[in-house]
């Protein structure tokens, strides 16, 4: 009996497919395919899933390492489910979008977006350490070769600079997770509430844990890798980097913070510090920023940094907002970088200087790339403000003068987005390469309205991912 | 007489080898020749698995156990391999027939050093694959290079026996005794005896060509034919590292080296990353690389008995099959150890594409690769160990490594339409490809591997 292990049976079912058609018409439609089965299926097992309880559910084992008695298990729970869910999601749009835009070498593409969905799609429902850990390196190969052959002119330079950063910095995971299995018992989650050590020892553990998710989330002094990488890539992917691969880092953070809460409190003044003086300080580099696609990657790792600041508050709101934050930030970043596409496909540039009053010749474009800019901006009923709301009243809760700053961050993020769209869309009349520009056609109408309808209905009604994730805080024991 | 039916095996290769030069050396037919030979190699390796045996046999010489078993089949899949390898490089040759018989020869050697359980033993089976090998290393002979090759390493390998004989002479004389038995009767704190030790690690080091006594290896890997390199990198390093375990296991870690363990083990690490990275060679980065990877496994020897043997032996099983993979793709393609042969593999043979960069990763050691498995593996056993700063140092090189081993990997994916591959047989494209699929099967299902 097949279960939840079907979300990444049909990638993989669909890679072998492409391995053996070469014909890039069937490719497409069998990548698009295999990528929608497996949302469905994700679909429907989030809808079915037991909110009252805590533990992992839907369980599929299967034996793995018999000498270290550990077993190959998947399983949904309240943090990993709408993960696994905007993951699938992101994966149908990116190959959407793929079918489009990219020319050459499509059907190898595909292969290896098909096998980063599944790579990353497992690392979400793993439930032990080392499966955890297995996937979160896994899914460098096929994420560092898309950079490295779809990409840009430096391209080779940001592949590696990526694959540097993350693969250097996860030592620090390697270590906690060794440390985790010899002071806890063993590899699963649930060892690190068993862990016999002093505070400052747990405390150096928790730091592991941050070093190796900072750098993939990233949070500023961490973010070396993050323009070359977003910018090189093709937009394709600078979709899944920016809307699922910075989340693997704010979940690795969600899924160990509930256990250290008893020694979070004398360092998350500090840590809630740096995280905001990152969403400040990209917000500077993205209102000083010319180019569209950069404004944009900027914007992603500004927003980031508030979401990570969450996740250290302590209390629920702070924890549910970290939750339901990054599903809204995938979204919307993902739409945002779409409309840069549209601009791009026929200019191809993102110089926002050489585009101008495009709202009069792209009227239903205006409309989209409007309505995605409020709900960035956390205009309320759609879906940022919500997150928004529960982040900032988190961490007003933990302390004034880090609640301001984060208002302060808000507000600068308005004035960025509403910068580059009064450049693009509003001023100047005739600009050179306003001309190009072609209003969306039906298509692309459609996924944007997906966009812009997901975020109506995530601002309505964020229950659909916070349901039930109160319990799971309350374990921890300052919630 | 029952005794010896523990050694068929090494009996029939050794035999088969015989016959088959006789053969080869009077009718000069070359195919036949290494069909013959194939064959030679392969029917011990059967006999072998059928008699494989549970129990544990000693005599006064040698002794045989499971764990020795399971190492000398490795020992003999290396060689068959490398016979594999040989075949485009050879077959032309007029001396391919000395070329097998030398091969079979130094297998023989190594078999019988993994089951000493004397130190006379130890020495002649070490000279008997050691005189092999500086022969196969300078089999070019009209090449500068490969003489080269062959005299560095006949000179620094003599260096080496007369170490490996000191250490003999201090066991004995404070023994009486030359069999590994008599380990047990040292008397744990004597001066000598750790001298004794010190001059086998030392010897033992060159052979695995560890640092600082790795000076010959990156002139004879690059030297060396590279089929010959292929040899020269897997099997004899799994052969002495199966004899240091020998010697490890008798002495029930009595004795204070760690200092002497680590300090060699950070020092091939750190010189063999380090000088890696900036090879244009391919042979010498794989010299370099293989001091990197002895240093990491060199580790395990600070590690109990039974992690000892739980994280060295995956190691060199996946090892071997890497190294054996990376001397694949180098032959596979004409002037392979230049890295820019490798523009656009990836556009004109994809499968073999596939094949470098599954071997190059897990010689990184990122997974779902067997590289990723063993690495953890061994790493975790050192850690729990007590050994954080040696591992975080282990760690740390690792990273480094990444450099240069992907290095050839944005090759290969770098778009050069002007730029057809010369590929060089079917058959080295083929134990690339099998050895990629056996380092990523073992990556996904490591209860194969991990005892």
């Amino acid at each position: 009996m097949m279960g939840i292990e079907l979300i990444l049976l049909f990638p993989l079912l669909g890679i072998f497919l492409i391995w053996i058609t070469k014909n890039s018409k069937v490719v497409s439609l069998i990548a698009l395919l295999s990528s929608l089965l497996s949302f469905l299926i994700a679909l429907s097992y989030y809808l079915n899933f037991d909110r009252t309880k805590q533990d992992f559910q839907f369980l599929s084992s299967y034996e793995w390492i018999s000498a270290w008695k550990l077993n190959f298990t998947l399983g949904f729970d309240h943090i990993n489910a709408p993960f696994v869910l905007l993951t699938t999601f992101i994966t149908v749009v990116v190959i959407l979008l793929a079918i489009k835009t990219v020319r050459d070498k499509i059907a190898s593409f595909m292969a290896f977006l098909l096998l980063l969905s599944l790579s990353v799609n497992a690392f979400f429902m793993s439930t032990n350490f080392l499966q955890f850990f297995f996937f979160y390196e896994a899914m460098l190969i096929p994420s560092v070769l898309l950079i490295q052959r779809w990409g840009g002119d430096n391209s080779s330079q940001a592949a590696m600079k990526f694959l540097i950063y993350t693969f250097g910095f996860s030592i620090f995971l390697f270590i906690a997770i060794i440390a985790v299995y010899y002071y806890g018992g063993g590899f699963s989650f649930s060892y690190l509430e068993s862990l016999k050590m002093n505070k400052p020892t747990k405390l150096l553990l928790l730091f592991g844990f941050i070093l190796a998710f900072f750098v993939k989330i990233p949070v500023v002094p961490f973010h070396g890798w993050l323009k070359d990488a977003y910018y090189e890539s093709p937009m394709p992917v600078t979709i899944f980097l920016s809307a699922v691969l910075g989340k693997m880092g704010i979940y690795g953070i969600l899924r160990v913070i509930t256990y250290f809460n008893d020694v979070l409190s004398s360092v998350n003044f500090w840590i809630m510090l740096l995280c905001l003086i990152s969403f400040i300080y990209s917000a500077f580099l993205a209102l000083k920023a010319k180019d569209i696609k950069v404004i944009f990657a900027y914007m992603s790792l500004s927003h980031v940094g508030i979401i990570t600041a969450g996740a250290f508050t302590g209390n629920l709101h702070g924890y549910q907002g970290v939750l339901l934050q990054s599903i809204n930030h995938g979204i919307l970043a993902a739409g945002l970088f779409y409309i840069a596409e549209l601009l791009n496909r026929d200019t191809k540039s993102f110089d926002s200087e050489k585009f101008g009053a495009l709202s009069k010749r792209t009227p239903a474009l205006t409309f989209f790339t409007f309505s995605l800019i409020m709900a960035m901006g956390g205009f309320p009923g759609l879906n940022y403000f919500n997150g928004e709301l529960l982040l900032l009243s988190g961490i007003f809760k933990e302390n004034a003068v880090l609640g301001f700053l984060g208002v302060f961050g808000v507000a600068l993020g308005v004035v960025y987005l509403a910068w580059v769209f009064y450049r693009v869309f509003l001023r100047k009349p005739a600009c050179e390469l306003s001309q190009f520009v072609k209003d969306i056609v039906s298509w692309e109408a459609l996924i944007l309205c997906l966009f812009f309808l997901l975020s109506i209905y995530l601002g309505l009604n964020p229950d659909f991912i916070l349901s039930g994730v109160r319990e799971i805080v309350s374990l921890g024991g300052k919630g | 007489m029952s005794q010896y039916h523990y050694l068929i095996p090494e009996i029939t290769l050794l035999t088969l080898g015989i016959l088959s030069f006789c053969y080869g050396f009077m009718r000069r037919e070359s195919k036949t020749v290494w069909i013959f030979s194939f064959l030679s190699i392969l029917i011990p390796i059967i006999l072998s698995l059928f008699y494989f045996t549970e129990n544990e046999f000693s005599s006064g010489l040698i002794k045989i156990d499971p764990y020795r078993q399971f190492l000398k089949v490795l020992i003999y899949l290396s060689g068959l391999f490398v016979l594999i390898l040989s075949y485009e490089s050879f077959r032309k040759s007029s001396k391919s027939v000395e070329y097998i018989f030398l091969l079979i020869l130094a297998l023989c050697g190594m078999a019988i050093m993994i089951f000493a359980n004397d130190l006379l033993i130890l020495y002649l089976s070490l000279e008997t694959f050691s005189l092999s090998l500086y022969i196969l290393a300078a089999f070019y002979r009209n090449e500068r290079f490969s003489i080269e090759a062959g005299l560095k390493y006949f000179i620094l390998g003599t260096l080496s026996s007369i170490l490996l004989l000191a250490s003999i002479v201090y066991f004995y004389a404070l023994t009486g005794s030359s069999s590994y038995d008599a380990f047990r009767l040292i008397n744990r704190g004597e001066f000598s005896m750790l001298i004794g030790f010190i001059f086998l690690i030392a010897s033992f080091a060159f052979k695995l060509s560890l640092s600082p006594f790795h000076a010959w290896a990156p002139d004879v890997y690059q030297g060396a034919p590279t089929p010959v390199t292929a040899f020269l990198s897997t099997a004899p390093k799994v052969a002495v590292f199966a004899a240091l375990l020998n010697i490890f296991l008798e002495i029930h870690s009595g004795i204070k080296l760690n200092e002497f363990i680590t300090v060699i083990s950070i020092l091939s690490m750190f010189v063999g990353n380090l000088l890696a990275l900036r090879q244009k060679d391919l042979k010498r980065m794989f010299a370099y690389s293989s001091i990197a990877h002895a240093g990491y496994m060199f580790m395990a020897f600070l590690l109990p008995n039974h992690a000892l043997l739980s994280s060295l032996i995956p190691y060199l099983v996946v090892y071997v099959f890497m190294n054996i993979g990376a001397f694949a793709f180098i032959l596979g393609i004409k002037e392979g150890e230049k890295i820019s042969s490798y523009f656009g593999i990836g556009k004109n043979a994809p499968l073999f594409a596939f094949s470098i960069v599954a071997i190059l990763f897990s010689l990184t050691g990122i997974p779902p690769t067997a590289g990723f498995m063993v690495k953890f593996n061994l790493f975790k056993n050192v850690l729990a160990s007590g050994y954080g700063e040696l591992v975080f140092f282990a760690l740390f090189m690792s990273i480094l490594s990444a450099f240069y081993y992907l290095r050839i990997v944005f090759y290969i994916y770098r778009d050069t339409p002007l730029f057809q591959t010369q590929q060089n047989g079917r058959l080295n494209y083929t134990i690339a490809f099998f050895s990629a699929l056996f380092l990523l099967t073992l990556g996904v299902f490591p209860n194969l591997i991990l005892i």
